[in-house]
């Protein structure tokens, strides 16, 4: 009898649960893909803000400005960590360092260009909840001389943290859920040619 | 003393017992019909003074009741029964005049809808080319006749519509499909690299469809069941110089919420 | 071999060829070998399992295709580095005990019995050396993370070149020295170089305490990860290593570098390598 108690609240203990469990446990795939399509879009929009701020056309104060942007996408204190064929050795950036450094290359001309490829990994979760996930995306770099022509081209595989993290806010009185998409860390290596 | 004696045993103290106990039950039912309100001939006739007073108002137009408690007054005259030939004669006429007068409101009740409807379809139809604004000084002249008919609010919803299409059509289009416009044109001409026109047009998009430059814009990513999920809430100015740097449009408008002036205060997208 | 593991490749691959021929403009020759790479440890995971189809679109439990043993068993062979180690006898067995439709195995990314092996550049007293860290994933609170639960610095182990010694004859506290009040124990200490021979025999370094304390002291100073390999226990008797392939090919990112068949005690004795877990 005592058993049959302990198991009925045990029951119902695991039934409170998981009525009280929060929208962003749980997710169906329709949800998780959808999620998945909103941290790809941070990637791409971050990809659009690289381009523009490499592009020797784009005027410096607009650079500034996409710069400001592409920094707003990152958590705080995320790092660019570069290696190369002829550098294997990791150099780590801050992320506004990396911009500036990328806006000031000594070509006459840049081309960015994005393979279509990328895979997006399982979210998985930190001790504090946020899901961490990492998108793979492929980029060629081509720097060019007004004389010479192309002088140098890359391509390099950006592993590219994504967090995202459920929050609510009030807007209008209504309450609503967001997924709020930060990138992080990013590793940047060459690939062979 | 024995005549009194004899006197007593001659009278039949049955029959006495018989008439007291009548006599007594008399009185009892008397104070018991007064207990349960029927009338004394005193307040009976105080009564049917009144009823034939009131009737009598009704009979001849002067009565200030309205219609209807006219008409619960010769009911309850009816019912009272009071079997006066003068009184009954009274709620004849007034039975008659009552039912005049009611004819008489219908009659112009239908000429007040016949007129409406005739109205409403004129105008529906708009032959005489009015404006949004003269169409919609007609249609309130038609609602403060206070017609009551299901056929005629129907018309005037249909003449409201109307008056709404109208005003957005000159305008340009419906809000949603102005917007969509504006956003396609910022993202066109930030394509072709003319950011000084992408930036104008952001700032007139602005003031002209919204309530300020931080209306809040919250964008759908996925519906399922009661649960939404939406992208982190931003403001128009923001979304607007997104949609320029990414020279992409990615949303399309799902609902807006317009505050007093018209302009809108909160707009959601959805994910194409 | 070679040739048998290309074509075996090839043929696995095909899709990726129709793939690219299929696109117009947005793809380059290169595209094909970037969908063949496993681009990450995650997809190693899933195509391991049969998780994800060809173009790497996942599968989820319910969803058809999710686990399929034909396609498990098409997709294992390409996880292996090609000109590696594993000869196709190895290689074969283990698809073959892996997918058994009666106890097919694998590999859980929440398990235990794997391990990330960082080998880092420190600098030690000012020096640059190599450190090897051994970490694993641990569960806390609503998720996981990656801690430290080794390392493998071989300047330290000059501080414990007689911890197996059992033939020295006169380096040793003698059984009676109770009796005097342990008396004689200043001689474990006289010469520094030689107290590693009064220790129990079973006794391995713990060098992870080793390396906290350098840390914290200054003498160790991070500088920089050279190179990532991951080492697997979890199928039973097999171990592999995993390592990551930067070329310009089908064959390229993650995959298996290594692999061995193995008893549970050799389990057990390498993985006390990666951890302190007894």
């Amino acid at each position: 009898m005592k058993k049959t108690i302990g198991i009925f609240f045990v029951l119902i203990l695991i039934g409170s649960g998981l009525a009280a469990q929060d929208p962003g446990d749980n997710l169906s795939p329709q949800r998780k893909q959808a999620i998945d399509s909103l941290a790809l879009e941070k990637v791409r929009d971050l990809s659009k803000y690289i381009s523009i701020i490499g592009d020797k056309k784009t005027q410096w104060s607009e650079a500034q400005r996409v710069i400001e942007r592409a920094v707003e996408l990152f958590m705080p204190n995320s790092e660019i960590g570069v290696s190369s064929l002829s550098r294997p050795d990791v150099s780590y950036f801050q992320v506004r360092e990396y911009f500036d450094r990328l806006m000031q290359l000594n070509y006459d001309k840049v081309t960015i260009d994005w393979y279509k490829i990328q895979y997006v990994s399982d979210l998985e979760r930190q001790p504090d909840g946020t899901y961490v996930g990492v998108i793979t995306i492929f980029q060629r770099f081509q720097g060019f001389d007004a004389e010479k022509g192309l002088v140098y081209e890359d391509t390099t595989k950006k592993d590219i943290t994504v967090y995202v993290k459920r929050k609510e806010t009030q807007i209008g009185g209504r309450l609503i859920g967001f997924w709020d998409v930060l990138l992080g860390d990013i590793r940047v290596k060459e690939t062979s040619k | 003393m024995t005549q009194i004696i004899s006197k007593m045993k001659s009278i039949h103290w049955n029959t006495v017992m018989i008439i007291l106990m009548a006599a007594l039950v008399a009185v009892g039912m008397e104070s018991c019909n007064k207990n349960t309100g029927k009338m004394t001939r005193k307040e009976r006739k105080a009564q049917i003074e009144m009823y034939k007073k009131q009737l009598t108002e009704i009979a001849n137009g002067t009565s200030k009741l309205t219609l209807e408690d006219q008409e619960k007054v010769i009911s309850e005259a009816i019912s009272k029964n009071f079997d006066d030939p003068e009184l009954n004669n009274l709620i004849i006429q007034a039975q008659q005049k009552v039912k005049a007068v009611n004819a008489e409101k219908q009659k112009k009740e239908q000429q007040q809808i016949a007129t409406a409807r005739a109205k409403l379809y004129d105008l529906l139809v708009n032959k005489e080319g009015l404006s949004a604004d003269e169409l919609e000084q007609e249609l309130n002249k038609i609602k403060a006749m206070e017609v009551n008919d299901s056929e005629i609010a129907e018309l005037m919803g249909r003449l409201e519509k109307k008056i709404a299409d109208m005003r957005e059509t000159l305008s340009g289009g419906s809000i949603t499909s102005q917007l969509e416009k504006s956003f396609q044109s910022v993202v066109d001409n930030a394509k072709s690299g003319n950011l000084n026109q992408a930036n104008s047009l952001i700032q007139s998009t602005i003031s002209k469809f919204f309530a300020s430059e931080d209306t809040p814009v919250l964008i759908i990513i996925s519906k399922e069941g009661s649960i939404v999920d939406y992208d982190k809430p931003t403001t128009i100015k923001n979304y607007l110089n997104f949609c320029k740097d990414q020279k992409a449009n990615r949303n399309a408008v799902d609902s807006y919420q317009l505050d007093g002036s018209g302009k809108i205060k909160e707009l959601d997208l959805i994910k194409k | 071999m070679i040739t048998r593991k290309i074509i075996t490749t090839a043929l696995v691959l095909m899709p990726f060829f129709v793939f690219s021929q299929g696109s117009i403009g947005s793809f380059t020759g290169d595209e094909s070998n970037l969908y063949a790479q496993t681009k990450q440890v995650n997809q190693f995971f899933r195509r391991f399992n049969g998780e994800e189809d060809v173009t790497g679109k996942r599968f989820y439990q319910g969803d058809a295709g999710y686990r399929d043993i034909k396609m498990r068993k098409k997709y294992l062979g390409i996880l292996f580095d090609n000109n590696g180690p594993v000869n196709n006898d190895v290689r074969d067995a283990f698809v073959l005990e892996v997918t058994s439709k009666s106890a097919p195995r694998y590999l859980d990314f929440h398990g235990d019995k794997w391990f990330a092996e960082v080998n880092a550049v420190f600098t030690y007293k000012k020096e640059r050396q190599n450190v090897i860290l051994y970490l694993r994933l641990e569960h806390e609170n609503l998720g996981y993370k990656w801690v430290i639960s080794n390392v493998y610095f071989p300047p330290w182990e000059q501080f414990f070149p007689h911890v197996t010694d059992t033939v020295n004859q006169t380096y040793f506290l003698h059984p009676m020295s109770h009796e005097l009040d342990f008396m004689n124990i200043h001689k474990a200490f006289d010469n520094p170089q030689n107290v590693d021979y009064y220790l129990e025999k079973n006794y391995r370094p713990d060098m992870l305490t080793l390396f906290i304390e350098g840390v914290k002291t200054g003498d160790l100073k991070f500088q920089s990860v050279s190179n990532v390999k991951f080492h697997f226990f979890q199928v039973p008797h097999w171990y592999f290593e995993v390592s990551y392939f930067n070329r310009n090919s089908m064959n390229s990112g993650w995959l298996i570098s290594n692999m061995v068949r193995i008893t549970d005690a050799e389990q057990k004795e390498i993985i006390r390598n990666y951890t302190h877990d007894e």
